[in-house]
């Protein structure tokens, strides 16, 4: 992205009134933008609460409504799933501990407004682990790969176990039992993010506790992609740090948690995207902090500029030059981050054999 | 401005190039055509249609018809429809291109309106009361619909039954109608000149013609209906012609059936179907040939 060319989404999510000014043109490359981003919901929401909407031409109106109605739609199906996981696990004595969307949606946060959430990521206890799968497998849960690789990749490589799917409703659960996978650079172990859980009201439902649910998607977001096609991420962060940070003291218990996790590195990155892109407001004392992880100059100048030109969605007729080439050098950096460059190698040949052999 | 209107050079650089608006019924789409017989197609099937040029309207859905790849323009050509998001669409030849796009404009409404309570199914409107006969491809709606949409009936959709559910009225969004194979000559001997399209054999249907919207469907597209009553259509050539009245709840069943979006809207659509459904009449018809079902549909709609 060039200084002074902004996106025209990233504008309206972080100024949602641009909206009641904008020309036909306009208005159909930021309606497909949003939905290509996936972010037609929260926009609906956003203009509905900034008190535009009544204002937006009838066209646009009815677009937000259909993409309101999709997200209520996902929602009301992952309420109903986290109600059937906690009808199996509870009574069994596991503890379901909820990520991403469906904890967003349960704790109630604002992020969750207009937010598309297809499955449910879960988090159980290390030692409860294969007493949950066994359990769900045997209450209509089937996993979804069935390649031998795949599943010992998953098992042995990865943070979740593999993909299970429920037989009749068709949603998926992601059983994790730590958030990245083990393999991984950063380390963040499931049960460690557990000791701080915090019922839901349900019984035997939990989230993270605030910062944790901060730290979790920030490095999910900086850790575990490319952050090609990953503002839908960055508009959590933003709308997490702003509604846990409009209380002072979470500022603190965050940053003393991502020291304590080790990882201020990609908060660093979240917290700078964030601003850039969405203005979040962040104490100075939170940066200056933050800053203290920023990495040496040639990383920093390049990630200033790949970051944010692989966040900023663009239309298919025109996609900018950078932004492919920011998100290939980011895809490399993700797989670098995630495991040992010889793990690396053996991973990517055998995907790379199997694309090769028509039998698959 | 009308399709048939634009000077052809220029429809053919809107198409070819940044795109065309059409503007029919609740939708807008931005539509790229690769190929210049498409073009002339889709000139032909649409020409009594509003469009525009990008920029004056703001577009709900775009729909990029094209060669797979790039040597598939000139080898064996063949088509394709890209809509921004995965779609099962299989490569038709580039002479089948006609009925790319239709899939393509049939995909987005599938598959992304929840504004509107979607149905598969064909409609009608007379007099005010607007008829919605449900029933999946195949049923035999479609060369009804024609027949009906030929003989002083106004086209709705042969597609898509569009409901909005805030106060039960039927929308309407006159697309052209595939007819299939015995169709074709069927409804050509009641339609007037000029009113079906080219035809296109060895489809994966057999051949395929459409009917093109007709004028002045096209002239009140933007003119909902109240919803007269649901007809569920079943063609039986052995069987005699019959009429019988549906309860409430094969009514409510059917349309649930019937509907692409009903399970994802829950509660408001859920309401609405059930109000409808406790006000308007719901018949099963069983017909052996077109004119027979053509009358009973009179009937029915007389005794509204």
């Amino acid at each position: 992205m060039r200084k002074g060319e902004q996106n025209i989404l990233i504008r309206a999510l972080r100024e949602p009134a641009v909206m009641s000014g904008l020309d036909a043109g306009q208005w159909s490359g930021l309606l497909r933008l949003a939905r290509l981003a996936a972010l037609s919901g929260r926009l609906d929401w956003l203009a509905r609460q900034s008190g535009v909407f009544d204002q937006l031409p009838a066209r646009v109106r009815s677009q937000f409504t259909s993409a309101r109605n999709f997200a209520l739609g996902d929602q009301r199906q992952i309420r109903w799933e986290v109600r059937c996981l906690r009808e199996v696990l509870a009574p069994r004595g596991i503890r379901i501990t909820l990520l991403k969307g469906a904890a967003y949606l349960l704790a109630g946060c604002q992020t969750a407004h207009g937010r598309l959430c297809s499955d449910v990521d879960i988090l159980v206890a290390g030692d409860d682990l294969a007493r949950a799968e066994a359990e769900l497998v045997a209450h209509g849960w089937e996993a979804l790969k069935t390649d031998a690789y795949d599943d010992h990749y998953y098992r042995t490589w990865m943070h979740e176990l593999p993909p299970l799917r429920h037989r009749e409703r068709g949603m998926i659960v992601d059983i994790h039992h730590t958030i990245l996978p083990p393999t991984s650079r950063y380390v963040l172990g499931g049960d460690v993010l557990l000791s701080r859980a915090r019922p839901l009201g349900e019984d035997g439902l939990m989230a993270l506790s605030e910062e944790d649910m901060a730290v979790h998607v920030i490095v999910h977001m900086m850790a575990d992609g490319d952050l090609v096609g990953r503002l839908r991420e960055l508009v959590d962060v933003d709308a997490l740090l702003r509604e846990f940070g409009a209380r002072a003291e979470f500022w603190p218990r965050f940053m003393a948690r991502a020291g304590e996790l080790g990882v201020i590195r990609p908060v660093y990155y979240a917290l700078r995207l964030s601003r850039q892109l969405l203005a979040t407001p962040v104490p100075e004392a939170v940066l200056r902090g933050a800053d203290q992880a920023r990495p040496a100059w040639p990383v920093r100048v390049l990630m200033d500029r790949l970051a944010p030109a692989a966040l900023t969605p663009q239309l298919p007729d025109k996609p900018g030059r950078l932004a492919g080439l920011a998100g290939l050098l980011l895809y490399i950096r993700a797989h670098w981050l995630r495991m040992p460059p010889l793990m690396l190698a053996r991973h990517l040949a055998r995907k790379a054999l199997r694309r090769l052999s028509p039998a698959s | 401005m009308r399709i048939r209107d634009i000077p052809r050079a220029d429809l053919d650089r809107y198409l070819s190039t940044g795109g065309l608006d059409l503007c029919l019924g609740p939708f807008v789409m931005r539509l790229k055509l690769a190929y210049g017989a498409l073009r002339e197609a889709f000139a032909d099937v649409y020409g009594a249609c509003l469009a525009a040029p990008p920029g004056e309207e703001i577009t709900d859905f775009h729909v990029r018809i094209d060669a797979p790849s790039r040597w598939r323009h000139w080898f064996r050509p063949q088509a394709i429809a890209d809509i921004d998001s995965p779609a099962p669409f299989v490569p038709l030849p580039a002479r089948l291109a006609p009925l790319m796009l239709e899939q393509g404009m049939n995909w987005c409404v599938a598959t992304r309106v929840f504004n509107l309570l979607t149905f598969h199914a064909s409609v009608v409107e007379r007099g005010g009361k607007a008829i919605l006969f449900p029933g999946r491809s195949g049923a035999g709606k479609s060369t009804l619909c024609a027949g009906l949409a030929v003989n002083g009936w106004r086209l709705f959709c042969d597609e898509f039954g569009l409901l909005d559910m805030e106060n039960g009225e039927v929308r309407a969004y006159p697309r052209p109608i595939s007819l299939k194979n015995r169709s074709i000559g069927l409804i050509r001997a009641m339609a007037p000149a000029g009113a079906i399209s080219a035809s296109y054999p060895d489809t994966p249907k057999g051949t395929i013609a459409f009917l093109k919207p007709p004028e002045q469907s096209v002239a009140r597209d933007q003119e909902p209906a109240e919803l007269g009553a649901f007809i569920v259509p079943v063609f039986d050539p052995g069987e005699p012609a019959a009429i019988s009245r549906l309860s409430k709840t094969e009514a409510l069943g059917y349309m649930t059936l019937y509907s692409m979006n009903y399970d994802r809207l829950g509660a408001p659509a859920f309401t609405c179907l059930t109000d409808l459904v406790e006000r308007r009449p719901a018949f099963a018809l069983r017909y052996p040939d077109l004119e027979v079902a053509m009358a009973q549909v009179d009937d029915i709609h007389r005794s509204l």
